[in-house]
């Protein structure tokens, strides 16, 4: 057990060391770009934040369908805290989006095919976790939010592809960011850093998350015990 | 296989007798959609010339919300009255208490669909249109596909507190893929456009339909366990 927190501090202080070099990087060594400017920058937090999103997304499905067939309470908190964590770095999608939008396409929102599917993305596992707060007995809340993670992951590519459908029959007024093609090497040695971090800080917090969720179900265990006793 | 039927059957008559008898959820389903239609007449007062573009997307509306309100309360009675305990110790097939369940809230949704539509022609004036078996399909797979998904979460959300709310939060964004397909395929429809572009859209509800209703008819084995 000692050995297991030695690990966490090690893990946790290397990320906390990693994300400064990645904030140095990117604000300072990371080259301009010649036509968006300094607020390119947030590409760097807004892209790896999205992928961390959909990574967190698909573990709440993989630990909903590992619930169901083996009914171990492991898959539930693994599903539990990735759904916490993906709805907020989906939040920093959400966030950091609009503050890149408005001076590079003049406007906060547009209803393009991407912006809209993560907020349906944001809504489905918002509704989630709302769900969770709102059964008290854990194994009926375990169950039923596994097959709420199970339908709304089984939607996301119907979201997705319908959307897109429904732009192309409507052009929308403005292109998503099309920075992709050509991104400057120096541009991609920070990108596949940042994303690094990104990937690291979730394994982090998920770890921790899990930590936490193990504590609060023993606590709720140890004082209902204590209740009987009495 | 014939007894799987005529348990289904059985199901399904117990629910449409009992609505039926007391037409608990079609009355304030079909007021609340006439009311939503009524709303809508305020909120957006249209020229005539505009008011086909705008015509799929009241009709989803008021139809979306008033199913909701009728089938958050579709396991409403059992749980009132205990009588959902019986049906589980009763040796049927879980999934046929879904399909049951289902398909009367479907043909609940249907007869107040069948109520409400002529109000929608008759308050914004729309023209009868060729196509109209068309609309007609689109009305019924929409439905459907609609009754699947809240069918599923509303005994999903049967043991948890402020389930009338939770049941349209988790319904909804499941539905928007559908949501789109419909307004879009009746909008189409009703504004005289060609054919092939309402297709496109009634394919995409019919993948919808039988994505969904597979989906919950194998899931709702563990919704309703104790």
């Amino acid at each position: 057990m000692k050995n297991r927190s030695f690990i966490w501090t090690v893990l946790s202080y290397s990320l906390l060391i990693a994300m400064l070099i990645d904030l140095y990087l990117v604000l300072l060594v990371a080259p301009t770009e010649r036509t968006m400017g300094d607020v390119q920058r947030i590409f760097y937090f807004h892209v790896p934040s999205a992928w961390v999103a959909f990574l967190a997304f698909f573990t709440v499905f993989f630990g909903s369908v590992a619930y169901i067939a083996t009914r171990n309470v492991r898959y539930d908190r693994q599903a539990i805290a990735s759904a916490e964590i993906g709805v907020a770095f989906c939040t920093i999608v959400l966030v950091t989006g609009p503050i890149w939008a408005r001076p590079v396409w003049g406007i906060w929102w547009t209803w393009d095919p991407r912006l809209t599917s993560t907020l349906v993305l944001w809504l489905i596992y918002a509704s989630y976790l709302l769900l969770r707060g709102f059964i008290e007995d854990p194994g009926r809340r375990a169950i039923l939010s596994a097959v709420v993670g199970i339908v709304g992951f089984v939607d996301v590519p119907i979201v997705y592809m319908s959307i897109r459908w429904w732009r192309t029959q409507h052009p929308s007024p403005v292109f998503a960011g099309g920075a992709e093609s050509g991104l400057d090497p120096d541009m991609k040695i920070v990108f596949f850093f940042s994303l690094a971090v990104f990937m690291l800080l979730y394994a982090v917090l998920q770890g921790l998350s899990i930590q936490i969720k193990r504590v609060e179900s023993d606590v709720v265990e140890l004082s209902r015990r204590a209740a009987e006793k009495e | 296989m014939k007894k799987a039927f005529s348990q289904f059957v059985i199901l399904y008559t117990k629910d449409i007798r009992l609505e039926m008898r007391s037409k608990e959820t079609l009355l304030p389903m079909f007021v609340f959609g006439l009311l939503v239609l009524t709303i809508f007449n305020f909120a957006f007062d249209f020229p005539p010339d505009q008011i086909m573009s705008a015509t799929g997307g009241m009709l989803w509306i008021a139809l979306t919300f008033s199913m909701t309100l009728g089938i958050s309360r579709s396991f409403g009675l059992e749980k009132e009255y205990g009588s959902l305990d019986s049906t589980l110790l009763a040796p049927v097939d879980r999934g046929l208490i879904f399909l049951g369940k289902l398909l009367s809230n479907f043909t609940v949704a249907l007869i107040q669909e069948v109520l409400l539509l002529p109000f929608l022609f008759l308050f914004f004036n729309i023209p009868m249109f060729p196509a109209f078996p068309w609309f007609i399909s689109v009305i019924l797979l929409g439905t459907f596909g609609f009754c699947a998904v809240a069918t599923l979460f509303s005994a999903v959300t049967l043991n948890a507190r402020m389930r009338e709310v939770m049941l349209p939060l988790l319904v909804f964004p499941i539905y928007i893929p559908a949501v789109i397909g419909a307004v879009r395929a009746t909008t189409s429809i009703i504004s005289g456009e060609p054919l092939a572009w309402a297709f496109a859209w009634i394919r995409l509800l019919i993948v919808f339909d039988i994505i969904f209703v597979t989906l919950a008819y194998l899931l709702f084995e563990y919704v309703l366990e104790e």
